[in-house]
């Protein structure tokens, strides 16, 4: 469904993205993951056509992003960082505009508020909605058209929890719909609920990809974590699962009353990150 | 050309409920009539129509369009209409003509207000229209070369300031300066205007450099839009 090939994207002499090649397959969940300034929102400005790649090329659908731009514009569905919404109209005023732009009815429009809850607040001025309703409408925004492939840039970012999880949910829905998504986020938990494969960026480059169990078989460490008493203070201590030692100190703080509590800790995507970035992410 | 005018129409919408819009559309009007009226009963003949015809025109074109282009793409509502079915140029245009449409109006108020409803009226506003268009341009271009909200505000309002300035200052000037003079898109629109005004006709060295500063302006926008 999309192929990158050796793209890259220079910014007078800094080199934003280098030579990045992947591709995503058709119904698929791909997370982009990495920390600030890895190259994630250029990458994803490039697979939509507002930038163009310094060299390379990406395929959507078959098609050159960059010899197609208006033809593949009508498939895909960007949902931005920034909620890019008319503040002063409505939100149908917003959704109407581009159901128009897009040659949607209205049944269509009131058929994508009804499935995010936004019908009660359709008057509404846009600048008076809470970071969350916006991210609604910028949702609802990017499917009138149906799109068959989705984009969303950091889709929970600043939301409280249930909003976010509203939104995670509603994104599984739109999966099951068959809709390709590639979505950037810095939450870890949120690649792994929601990613097929994940992608780890850094300085530009594709350092990993994979299922996010393979990438943490491959890169994480399972743990056992332990709190135990010594010398009338309490010490917390993280073990590795498979090292031979380990069993000797559980034995050893167990045997001596000294343990306090044990617990088992898979490895995460964000230990994968630390390990691949050399810096942990929230 | 459907989907030019629906964004148009929204354009039209949005901007209308902007209070700040309304202010930049209402004040040539409310000032042109309070300083030609007391103009006309001093008897003093300075600041007329055609100078506030032309105030409407760089305050509507300059002030409505650099600042909102920039507040947009600040806003990041250009990229959702970028990778809307619209091109660059159709956004461009339904933007142009959303203030182009308002400049006419202020203008026309303007025009009626002062000076009633004559034959003037007809050839006046093709200068009214070609005046609307260089201003609205020069809006555009400065809503893609300005980077932040502030800056354009300040940087379109010195281009307003230098284009009208020049118009109430360049006639106390020798006649020498005149060929200087009329290479400014809004020397060219006011002399015009007069002439109408007196009955004197079009002028025709000042009627065709109009046409060349819309050709090169659009050129530029059309650069900058590719770049």
């Amino acid at each position: 469904m999309i192929q990158l090939t050796e793209v890259s994207k220079s910014f007078q002499k800094k080199l934003a993205v280098d030579r990045l090649s992947f591709s995503v397959g058709k119904g698929e969940v791909f997370g982009f993951l990495g920390p600030n300034g890895a190259g994630k929102t250029t990458t994803l400005r490039m697979m939509t056509g507002l930038l163009q790649p310094t060299n390379g090329e990406i395929l959507i659908n078959g098609m050159n992003i960059s010899l197609h731009k208006k033809n593949l514009h009508a498939q895909i569905g960007v949902v931005f960082e920034l909620p890019n919404l008319y503040a002063r109209s409505s939100v149908r005023d917003n959704l109407i505009l581009f159901a128009d732009l897009y040659g949607v009815t209205s049944n269509r429009v009131i058929e994508v508020m009804d499935s995010l809850q936004l019908l009660e607040r359709q008057r509404v001025r846009v600048d008076s909605l809470s970071k969350g309703w916006k991210q609604r409408v910028l949702i609802a925004r990017a499917l009138l058209h149906k799109p068959k492939v989705l984009f969303l840039d950091e889709p929970t970012s600043g939301l409280d929890p249930n909003s976010a999880a509203l939104i995670r949910e509603y994104i599984k829905i739109i999966k099951t719909e068959g809709t390709t998504i590639v979505l950037t986020t810095h939450d870890m938990h949120e690649a792994e609920e929601l990613s097929d494969r994940v992608g780890i960026m850094h300085a530009g480059r594709m350092v990993a990809l994979d299922n996010p169990q393979s990438l943490k078989n491959d890169y994480g460490k399972a743990e056992i974590e332990t709190e135990y008493w010594q010398d009338g203070e309490i010490i917390k201590t993280s073990w590795p699962l498979a090292d031979e030692a380990t069993k000797d100190h559980i034995y050893q703080l167990m045997t001596s009353g000294q343990m306090i509590s044990l617990h088992s800790k898979e490895a995460s995507l964000a230990d994968v990150f630390a390990v691949l970035t050399g810096s942990e992410l929230s | 050309m459907n989907n030019v005018l629906k964004l148009t129409q929204h354009e039209f919408r949005d901007l209308l409920r902007n209070p700040s819009i309304i202010i930049l559309v209402v004040l040539p009007i409310f000032m042109s009539k309070v300083i030609i009226t007391v103009m006309d009963q001093s008897g003093l003949n300075f600041m007329l129509l055609s100078t506030w015809i032309l105030f409407a025109q760089v305050m509507v074109g300059i002030m409505i369009t650099g600042p909102g282009l920039i507040e947009e793409r600040e806003s990041k509502t250009f990229d959702a209409l970028l990778i809307s079915p619209l091109s660059k140029g159709q956004i461009i245009v339904a933007k142009g003509l959303t203030v182009l449409i308002l400049s006419l109006l202020s203008q026309t108020i303007v025009f009626l207000l002062n000076y009633g409803l004559s034959w003037a009226f007809w050839p006046s506003l093709l200068y009214m229209i070609l005046g609307g268009i260089v201003f609205v341009e020069m809006g555009i271009i400065i809503g893609f070369l300005v980077n932040s909200s502030q800056n354009g505000s300040a940087v379109s309002s010195a281009v307003m300031i230098i284009f009208f300035l020049v118009v109430t200052v360049y006639e106390a000037l020798p006649n020498w300066t005149y060929p200087f003079f009329v290479a400014w898109p809004s020397i060219e629109i006011s002399q015009n205007l007069n002439s109408i005004l007196k009955g004197d006709g079009l002028l025709l060295m000042e009627s065709l450099l109009l046409p060349l500063w819309i050709v090169g302006l659009s050129l530029w926008i059309s650069r900058i839009g590719e770049e």
